[in-house]
């Protein structure tokens, strides 16, 4: 299958700090892929850099075919890239509904999406009107997901959804995010191991900074030692 | 609510002194300090939204701010009473913009060919020199001095003397000049990414601002005369308007210009652009007093509504006889300082409206809080840090015109109003936008409830003494209140915590 993104072996830095020291990873179309590692790995900067936030020092990064790291993180945005960043970074002070009207890209794209969201995270409609800053961490959360729903884009990158929140609502979160993943491909980073095992086919290990393997989320599984290794997490 | 808590300690500080004002000053000269109060907010304002907006998206404390509210002033009173300094002027602005627009279109293309890596830099850099050499050997010996060195017109007279123009043959070649250093100066622009877009697409976007300013630096040059003759032929009201619209566009102007070559390279790195402001503000004040001298003049002739002077009873009776001052409880207010205020209200409806219910007002609120985010949902965000430089720019142009008819125009002026702006903003909350607002009402009304004081003292009931405030008291007022405020809550009344 055609990778819908490619990042070849980039190297970040952030201010004098190489942190990412050769990661590589491909997102197959139409999949839900983990990216794995421990707090401190580099997984929240490496979307930062496929974005262009962080903008790679060398290597590649191809989204649909095209050579994206050099570009602006506005131009890869437009091409088709939702990020729901971790800390759930929606506008406080802006409403629900301008918190998913300046996501538009088109005119016309939040009407066209509003029904698709609002069957996803109902109580959004509820919603619609008040301070985003009103809202509880889970509703947040919702929204922060919601807002990359709006345009049409083909990527979600997805950093840390479930953190913080009640075990109830990330059982709620994941029925979203696999109701989702029929639609969109997503890249989706979570400390939550439980979450993205069951949610993702695919994964990518990474750990201080570089990759250390990826292939099919099954075979991970087999892998026990792998998993306790570099996770810390039990299966 | 938190919000509410803000709203009712503003209200509380606000009404505090205006009640206090009525109590020690009794109704009628409170009312005019009240007034007077409005008049400064208003002016306070004007300048101080720039401030904050600017703060809030972009992290940058511009100091550069007061000097476009100073060239604002002189450009609108300039354009009032003698058009010909900018009729002689603007086409070599305009012709050395077209010039970095032919500039950058090379380079863009050039770029495309490879032309990247080694030589670029020291291409820059010799591309640079090129572009000011040229520039110099451009504008030498124009005729400065005589264009601006004049008696001031009075309203809708003509120019008094013959002022030097240079004749259009030399104009002209002026002209090539600027166009030729533009083009250098365009080709001098770094820090650009190469763009894979078609010749033909750069073509369109680059040579339609180069024809289109050529084009009108000629027509305006060759216009000259017709023009001058037109505007000087206007009422002093129409004039009044066309020069704050002139003030405004040159302030929007200048803020894009500063934003595009000092602000935007050095984003993540706010103490370079702290200092470059801070340099910009002093070479700006050099500027102004290498052009207009360094003495200032006599407040500039406003708008016929305020001119004839005589004192009017009430509203009604000064519309219909436009007379300069009004009746305020038995006390003369000049009405210039109603159009002061009005305009200040105006401006804080407008740029309301602008922020809560336009495309731009969201993207410039989430901006405020989150400009990466912004950005990564696919908005151009330095696209809209340019615009909201260029309407603060504007804003505070538009301030420095309107208050050229109260205060006069001098080169100090920016630095003054700017020391005010900074203490309004701080008062009300670095970034936010009604925090402004209230800042300036509170510092407004502080400010000339201290200037009565000095003026008429305050005589303590029951016993036969009057305290008078020294001036010096009076402005140290205002610094007593911005450190009361901020050691209450340090980050300003509607300011973020932390």
């Amino acid at each position: 299958m055609e990778p819908l993104l490619e990042v070849q072996d980039i190297h970040t830095f952030i201010g004098q700090f190489h942190i990412l020291q050769g990661v590589s990873l491909t997102v197959p179309a139409g999949s839900i892929t983990a990216l794995l590692g421990r707090n401190g790995a580099g997984k929240t900067t490496t979307l930062k850099s496929i974005l262009g936030l962080t903008p790679p020092r060398s290597g590649k990064v191809i989204f649909a075919g095209e050579e994206i790291q050099e570009r602006r993180p506005f131009e890869i945005a437009a091409m088709g890239i939702g990020y729901v960043p971790e800390h759930r970074a929606i506008f406080t002070s802006l409403t629900v509904e301008e918190n998913l009207r300046i996501a538009e890209r088109r005119k016309g794209d939040l009407k066209r999406k509003a029904d698709f969201i609002f069957s996803l995270f109902p109580d959004l409609k509820r919603l619609y009107k008040l301070p985003a800053g009103n809202l509880s961490g889970g509703q947040q959360q919702m929204l922060a997901i919601a807002r990359a729903l709006v345009p049409d884009n083909r990527l979600l990158l997805i950093d840390e959804p479930s953190e913080g929140l009640a075990p109830i609502l990330v059982r709620e979160l994941m029925e979203a995010i696999r109701q989702l993943s029929s639609e969109v491909t997503i890249l989706l980073v979570d400390q939550n191991f439980q979450m993205t095992s069951s949610l993702a086919s695919h994964y990518t290990l990474i750990d201080d900074g570089r990759t250390v393997r990826s292939g099919l989320m099954e075979e991970l599984l087999k892998e026990p030692e792998t998993i306790r290794r570099y996770l810390g997490a039990v299966v | 609510m938190k919000t509410y808590r803000e709203v009712i300690a503003s209200v509380l500080i606000v009404s505090g002194i205006i009640l206090g004002a009525y109590w020690i000053f009794g109704p009628s000269k409170a009312t005019a300090t009240l007034l007077s109060g409005l008049t400064l907010a208003s002016l306070y304002f004007l300048l101080g939204a720039g401030l904050s907006l600017i703060f809030g998206l972009m992290d940058v404390l511009n100091f550069a701010h007061g000097i476009i509210f100073m060239i604002g002033a002189y450009i609108g009173y300039t354009f009032h009473s003698n058009p010909r300094l900018i009729l002689n002027t603007v086409p070599l602005f305009l012709n050395l913009g077209a010039g970095i627009a032919m500039g950058n279109f090379i380079k863009k293309l050039l770029d495309q060919q490879g032309m990247e890596g080694l030589h670029r830099r020291f291409l820059t850099f010799f591309m640079l020199l090129l572009g000011v050499a040229v520039l110099l050997w451009g504008i030498r010996g124009f005729p400065l001095r005589p264009l601006v060195a004049f008696e001031p017109t009075t309203p809708g007279g003509a120019i008094p003397t013959a002022l030097a123009q240079e004749p259009l043959p030399r104009m002209t070649a002026r002209l090539g000049w600027m166009s030729l250093s533009g083009i250098f100066l365009g080709l001098a622009m770094g820090f650009q990414r190469r763009e894979d877009v078609s010749p033909w697409k750069l073509f369109r976007r680059y040579i339609s601002y180069a024809f289109g300013f050529t084009v009108a630096a000629f027509s305006i040059l060759y216009a000259r005369d017709i023009l001058e003759r037109f505007l000087l032929g206007l009422s002093t009201d129409i004039r009044f308007l066309l020069a704050m619209l002139a003030s405004a566009l040159v302030g929007a102007a200048l803020g894009a210009l500063i934003e595009t070559t000092f602000i935007r390279p050095f984003y993540g790195r706010p103490v370079t652009q702290i200092v470059l402001t801070l340099g910009l503000m002093f070479a700006g004040g050099e500027l102004v007093k290498a052009i207009w001298g360094k003495e200032g003049r006599a407040p500039m002739p406003s708008l016929s509504l305020f001119a004839v002077s005589c004192r009017s009873t009430n509203l009604i009776a000064w519309l219909r006889e436009h007379c300069s001052s009004i009746d305020v409880l038995g006390r003369a207010f000049p009405t210039y300082r109603l159009f002061i205020i009005f305009v200040g209200v105006l401006i804080l409806t407008g740029v309301t409206l602008l922020l809560r219910y336009t495309r731009l007002g969201m993207i410039v609120r989430a901006g405020v809080q989150d400009s990466e985010m912004v950005e990564a949902l696919g908005i151009n965000v330095r696209r809209v840090f340019t615009l909201v430089f260029a309407l603060g720019s504007a804003l505070a142009a538009l301030g420095g015109v309107v208050a050229a008819p109260f205060v006069g125009v001098f080169p100090d002026m920016g630095g003054l109003f700017q020391l005010q702006a900074f203490i309004a903003v701080v008062i009300g909350g670095m970034g936010s936008y009604p925090g402004t607002a209230v800042g300036a009402l509170i510092l407004g009304l502080a400010r000339a409830f201290g200037d009565t004081l000095v003026t008429t003292g305050f005589t303590f009931p029951g016993i036969a003494y009057t305290w008078r405030a020294s001036p010096a008291i009076a402005r140290a007022s205002i610094v007593l209140i911005m450190a009361l405020v901020l050691l209450i809550r340090p980050s300003g009344i509607f300011g973020k915590k932390g």
